[in-house]
């Protein structure tokens, strides 16, 4: 048996605990007692019991219960506030974007900047979900990439190319793959975004963030006020020539009609079908036969397709 | 979910032992695992038990304890140690010396006279061995309101003891 604790000047209380404590106790216990407590329970019974977490809070102080409660639904009440009155936490990477990634339509111009080469701006209309109507100077190309076919038209001269689009080259900019491309970053943050801090544009207080995607590097800069995305710029090397493009003067969700974006060339057009126009089989038919009135043959290759594309028709015009 | 009999079968030696010592006879013992043991039983209907050896051992004190108070009245302090144990074993005696038998009966004597919640806090600390912790979490109170029991107790148990031995001296 264990010691006790010294009962202080106790010496009769010490004794007698100590003699009780010694009392000898039968090992056998009345038959007829433990029969009385098994025959007490109805046949069958079960004992309930209760999960831990259950019994845990049933052992909780009143106090410590009305304390826990007041934090659950202050709790509540704020995740449903933050939810549903002003929507859920956002980074301000995110709030950017999303225009551009919810947009159905859009109407942007877009500037080429290819060094060398002076400074080329051009309409572009976008209809979800990857439709493409981009208006030159001298032509317009309008692209599907859901069914992987374009349809450069000149209408000045009547002429039109119907191709499909079979692997475009990376460095094409485009809209729809500019869309995967946010929606990316937007995914992998952390990876994929660097914030770039503010500066201005066009007498406008911007925020930029910069999305690393080698070999491409694109940065999406927006109003600092209201968050809406007011100007996204891409840039890539390739060939040792650095070729940029701007995407600026956005207009989203506005109604477009969907024949602007229809791949059936007009009535009275010249239609050149061609499997693709961005491959060597292309130039080598269309180009190489007018090689030697190209001054600047390499550099065509190297320009955007639409451009090279445009030079090529001026070409065939001529 | 534990069935009836497993819980009587891994604690009745416990409540035996608990209700034995504080009343030293075999048929006030048995009564008094019965009513424990059924005072659990219906205690199961009202909240469900996490603890069943320490919530039986502390129902077979207080049982124990209630039954040393119905002695007292029925035979009172004064009466003589003889009548205490009226009610006594069929086995062997237990005691090795009539003295320390004697002081066993005084102190149970003593005990019954003390208010219920000291005479507990007593018997959890000094018959069962339990810490300061683990009676405050049986009798629900703080562990500082066990200090100022167990003391209460013993000043209390002192001078009954103290008393009624001067009483038989003279």
């Amino acid at each position: 048996m264990a010691p006790i604790e010294p009962f202080e000047n106790d010496d009769l209380l010490e004794q007698a605990t100590r003699d009780l404590r010694r009392t000898p106790i039968p090992e056998e216990i009345p038959a007829d007692a433990i029969k009385a407590v098994l025959t007490a329970a109805p046949e069958n019974f079960k004992i309930r019991s209760r999960s831990a977490f259950a019994e845990r809070i049933k052992i909780l102080k009143n106090l410590t219960k009305i304390a826990a409660a007041l934090i659950i639904v202050t709790g509540t009440i704020g995740l449903f506030l933050l939810f549903y009155s002003h929507g859920p936490v956002r980074s301000p990477f995110t709030r950017i974007v999303e225009p551009l990634l919810a947009a159905r339509t859009a109407t942007f111009k877009v500037t080429f900047d290819i060094e060398g080469s002076p400074l080329q701006t051009h309409d572009v209309m976008f209809m979800d979900p990857a439709l493409l109507r981009q208006t030159w100077t001298d032509f317009i190309q309008i692209m599907d990439f859901t069914q992987g076919e374009t349809l450069t038209l000149t209408p000045e001269q009547r002429f039109a190319v119907l191709a499909k689009m079979e692997n475009p080259p990376s460095n094409q900019f485009n809209f729809p793959k500019i869309k995967e491309l946010l929606r990316q970053a937007q995914q992998n943050e952390r990876a994929m975004v660097e914030s770039l801090g503010q500066k201005q544009i066009a007498g406008q207080t911007a925020v930029g963030y910069r999305i690393n995607h080698p070999p491409m590097e694109m940065t999406v800069w927006a109003d600092a006020d209201n968050q809406r995305p007011i100007r996204m710029e891409s840039s890539i090397v390739t060939e040792g020539k650095k070729r940029s493009a701007a995407i600026h003067d956005f207009v989203f969700d506005i109604d477009l009609d969907k024949r602007l974006f229809s791949l059936k060339p007009p009535e009275n057009y010249f239609v050149i079908h061609h499997p693709n126009p961005l491959s060597p089989p292309f130039w080598k038919e269309l180009v190489d036969p007018f090689r030697g009135s190209l001054k600047a043959q390499r550099d065509v290759q190297q320009l955007p397709p639409v451009m090279a594309l445009m030079m090529v028709r001026r070409i065939i015009i001529l | 979910m534990t069935d009836w009999p497993s819980i009587v079968d891994e604690n009745r030696q416990r409540v035996w032992r608990t209700a034995y010592r504080l009343l030293g006879n075999d048929a006030d013992a048995a009564d008094c695992l019965q009513e424990t043991f059924i005072s659990a039983l219906r205690l199961t209907r009202r909240e469900v038990i996490r603890n069943w050896p320490a919530l039986l051992q502390r129902l077979a004190t207080t049982r124990a304890l209630d039954r040393l108070r119905q002695r007292m009245r029925l035979y009172g302090c004064c009466e003589t140690i003889g009548e205490w144990s009226a009610v006594s074993s069929s086995r062997p005696g237990p005691d090795h010396t009539a003295q320390a038998s004697e002081l066993c009966q005084r102190l149970r004597q003593a005990l019954a006279q003390l208010p219920a919640k000291q005479a507990q806090a007593f018997c959890l600390r000094f018959l069962d061995d339990l810490s300061y912790r683990e009676i405050a979490q049986h009798m629900q109170i703080k562990p500082e309101a066990v200090g100022v029991l167990l003391h209460r107790a013993r000043s209390q148990l002192q001078q009954l003891l103290a008393s009624e031995l001067a009483g038989n001296r003279l």
